[in-house]
């Protein structure tokens, strides 16, 4: 036979003081745990779903990132032989693009520059092969020809000064005025830290030759490898892989952060563990003739042990439903991360119900670890020395 | 009975609870100990650095794009005599062994004045005249030199990050005392050389750093250069060195900023911790506590008792958290996980979070304090426990 539940519930309710501090601290280290997940899941979910399976992105051979690759127009023309890939009425779709690094200053920040990605890209090919995912938000698109840029949406809310009808410098020799005239979004990708201006313009003011890159679509994997497979091969000699891939492995320096949320977790856990072990010991104490009382009356040892540990985990579900409630603060907030394009990508955080379950599971984890040994305590006395205790 | 023999056979009665408690205050204190010596870290870094009076002169886009090799000749031109004491320019190679995934930060300086604007690595005069000396030579930091397992005469071949990625071999002629990062200098005149080999064109660099005389004469680096280089076809942006790194650790989210302010929220944990325990105690001690009174003790005294029971959980806690990693961390290197840095708690570091554990059993202690030293004695006496 079981206890009820109601019986757990008011002897939590009995002890308000140590039930509630074990719940505020549970709640805090869950919101933490949270907060912190959120920080390194983000942070990878905005560079994976920048990339794309479908895309094929063209480097030259020995380039690790767009940011430091040069493509020549000759072998650009080349690509026009892959296998597999979408054509339209002129032949297949190619965005060649040009990616070049520039500086803004962070809101509320005038004195320490950011390094910003500028893409010179076609903005009709562009989107194609980002599947029509780019939108523009506000404003309009830039026209080509002319010292006019876009802004994405992160790096519109990242950086002072980058909003609709605003002025930046943008170039190496001799920088050039350009006017932002929209604002875009490609849905939540790395692309919307970026500015966007026309391809020959970018490459005339950051004076280069050829191109960064180049992205073309396929209709599904084995496609996207038999074309990487051909850009790969002696035919033509350069790098390519699917996006998906190229983002996967761009280094994000997330070791860190992953490192220590993960020492910082178990430490918090474990005190908040003890924390727990401390209440249920005190509520063991303190109903040592009830225990004795309820086993005399039939109560199994099992049942005393489970409704213990029950008790544990009923403070442990409260605190971590608190907590992941308080980490909904942290969700939308912006923070930024640097891979190894050297441009910084803005993302925003959030609590996914991923990230709930797995805090409600680290504080059930919390709460059974806390209350076990109490519990045995408890279900192991002798009836008549529990009955016997003053 | 003295009043710490009472408070330790008080804190004694309940050797399970006491342990658990100040186990669980140790934890939060820990992270906060080693969470604070991540900003000591930087702070120190970036006092170092104003100290080193070093400024960046970079192309006023950022410090990635490319400048010509003879903008330093203009520089020193511009500077009045006896301002900057030697200009090292640097030129990004991000190289790497090829086939193996592992990357460190390289790049290509001017051996004869890096020993000078770099002087706080400590090279010896044997190090500077072997760098001189050897054209492919490399001075790499102690930290890498361990990472890959390199020592001085060994010959590497690093395959560059930037276009044309070069491919050359180097010779490790120094691992200078000062430098313990995983940093890979070599020398840029043989860069220049294998780059024009296969471009037909010089190297560009990235950033020329100065070494200023005199704080005076960074001031006037700071304010004149960006001027004289206005409306050229390179403008300049010049800037302290910690301004340069703090672009970086914004960059990349500050992350040991997100940690500290972790670190101090978390003290919330054990307060919370040492409340709990606090107020279970003073709930089972009424009685004893109502008779203690009635004895003649006066309310002040039980307060104190109270508050001082606090202190000692939360300063036991503090000491078991700060001591063992204060006296592992000086003993030898515990490197940072995803860092490759060594944890350095400076000793005020231990003592602060030694006053932070003490002040959090103080607080904790204060709600149970004060509700004994106000306990109705006849209607506590009268109560069941």
């Amino acid at each position: 036979m079981a206890l009820p539940l109601r019986y757990n519930v008011l002897s939590l309710a009995a002890r308000p003081t140590s039930s509630l501090s074990s719940i505020g601290l549970i709640a805090l280290v869950i919101a933490t745990f949270a907060y912190l997940q959120a920080v390194t899941d983000s942070a990878f979910n905005t560079m994976a779903a920048t990339g794309d399976p479908n895309t094929i992105l063209v480097l030259s051979q020995a380039a690790t990132s767009e940011s430091v690759s040069r493509l020549g127009k000759d072998e650009l023309n080349k690509l026009a032989m892959t296998p597999d890939v979408v054509h339209d009425g002129a032949g297949p779709i190619v965005s060649p693009e040009i990616v070049a690094i520039s500086s803004a200053f962070t809101k509320g920040d005038d004195r320490v520059a950011v390094n910003a990605a500028v893409r010179g890209v076609d903005f009709e090919a562009a989107s194609k092969v980002r599947h029509g995912r780019v939108r523009i938000v506000e404003g309009r698109a830039y026209q080509p020809g002319t010292y006019e840029v876009i802004v994405g949406q992160a790096a519109h809310r990242l950086y002072r000064g980058h909003n609709v009808g605003d002025q930046v410098q943008l170039g190496t020799r001799g920088p050039r005025l350009f006017t932002i005239v929209g604002v875009f979004t490609t849905d939540g990708t790395a692309a919307d830290s970026e500015l966007w201006a026309y391809v020959e313009t970018v490459r005339d003011v950051f004076a280069r030759t050829g191109y960064s890159s180049a992205r073309m679509i396929v209709p599904d994997e084995q496609a996207a490898r038999r074309a990487v497979d051909f850009i790969r091969s002696a035919a033509i000699g350069l790098g390519a892989s699917d996006e998906r891939t190229y983002f996967r492995e761009l280094n994000t320096n997330q070791a860190a952060t992953q490192y220590l949320s993960v020492a910082m977790i178990v430490i918090m856990g474990i005190a908040a563990a003890f924390a727990v072990a401390n209440t249920m010991y005190a509520a063991v104490a303190g109903r040592i003739r009830e225990i004795g009382m309820l086993r005399a009356v039939g109560f199994a040892r099992v049942s005393i042990l489970t409704a213990f540990v029950l008790e544990g985990l009923i403070l442990a579900a409260a605190g971590g439903a608190l907590g992941c409630a308080l980490s909904l603060v942290s969700h939308g907030l912006q923070r930024n991360v640097l891979p190894a394009t050297f441009t910084t990508v803005s993302y925003s955080l959030a609590i996914t119900p991923k990230i709930v379950g797995t805090s409600l599971a680290v504080a059930v984890a919390i709460g059974l670890l806390g209350s076990i040994l109490p519990a045995w305590r408890a279900a192991k006395m002798s009836v008549t020395a529990a009955l016997r205790e003053a | 009975m003295t009043k710490a023999t009472v408070l330790l056979k008080n804190l004694g009665r309940n050797k399970l609870r006491t342990t658990l408690t100040v186990v669980a205050i140790a934890l939060p204190m820990l992270v906060f100990t080693v969470s604070r010596s991540f900003v000591d870290a930087i702070d120190e870094f970036f006092a170092e650095s104003d100290r080193n009076l070093r400024v960046a002169v970079h192309q006023k886009v950022t410090y990635t794009a490319p400048m010509p090799q003879r903008i330093k000749d203009e520089i020193l031109q511009l500077a009045p005599p006896g301002y900057v004491t030697a200009i090292c320019r640097t030129s990004w190679f991000g190289g790497h062994v090829e086939g193996k995934q592992a990357t460190f930060p390289s790049m290509g300086v001017d051996r004869d004045t890096f020993p000078v604007v770099y002087s706080e690595f400590r090279m010896s005069p044997e190090d500077v005249a072997a760098f001189q000396k050897e054209r492919r030579g490399a001075v790499i930091g102690s930290m890498l030199a361990n990472q890959q397992n390199w020592k001085v005469g060994d010959r590497v071949t690093l395959k560059g990050q930037l276009p044309p990625y070069p491919v050359i071999e180097f010779v490790i002629v120094a691992i200078p005392p000062g430098l313990d990062s995983p940093w890979f200098y070599f020398a840029l005149d043989y860069y220049d050389e294998k780059y024009r080999e296969a471009t037909g064109n010089p190297v560009s660099v990235n950033n020329f750093w100065l070494k200023c005389a005199s704080p005076e004469a960074r001031e006037w680096a700071l304010a004149e250069i960006d001027k004289h280089f206005a409306n050229t076809e390179y403008e300049t942006r010049t800037e302290m060195e910690s301004t340069f790194v703090e672009s970086f650790v914004k960059s990349q989210g500050d992350w040991v900023g997100m940690i500290w302010n972790i670190g101090r929220l978390i003290v919330l944990v054990a307060i919370a911790v040492a409340f709990n325990t606090m107020s279970m105690s003073f709930r089972e001690r009424t009685r004893e506590i109502a008779v203690l009174r009635a004895l003649g003790f006066s309310a002040g005294r039980i307060v104190r008792m109270v508050l001082a029971e606090g202190v000692v959980l939360g300063l036991l806690g503090g000491l078991i958290a700060v001591a063992p990693i204060y006296a592992l961390t000086t003993a030898q290197d515990v490197i940072v996980p995803g860092t490759g840095r060594p944890i350095k708690i400076a000793e005020t570091t231990a003592a602060g979070a030694l006053l932070v554990a003490l002040t959090c059993g103080f607080l904790a202690a204060l709600v149970p304090a004060v509700l004994a030293g106000r306990l109705k004695v006849a209607a506590a006496l009268r109560k069941v426990a």
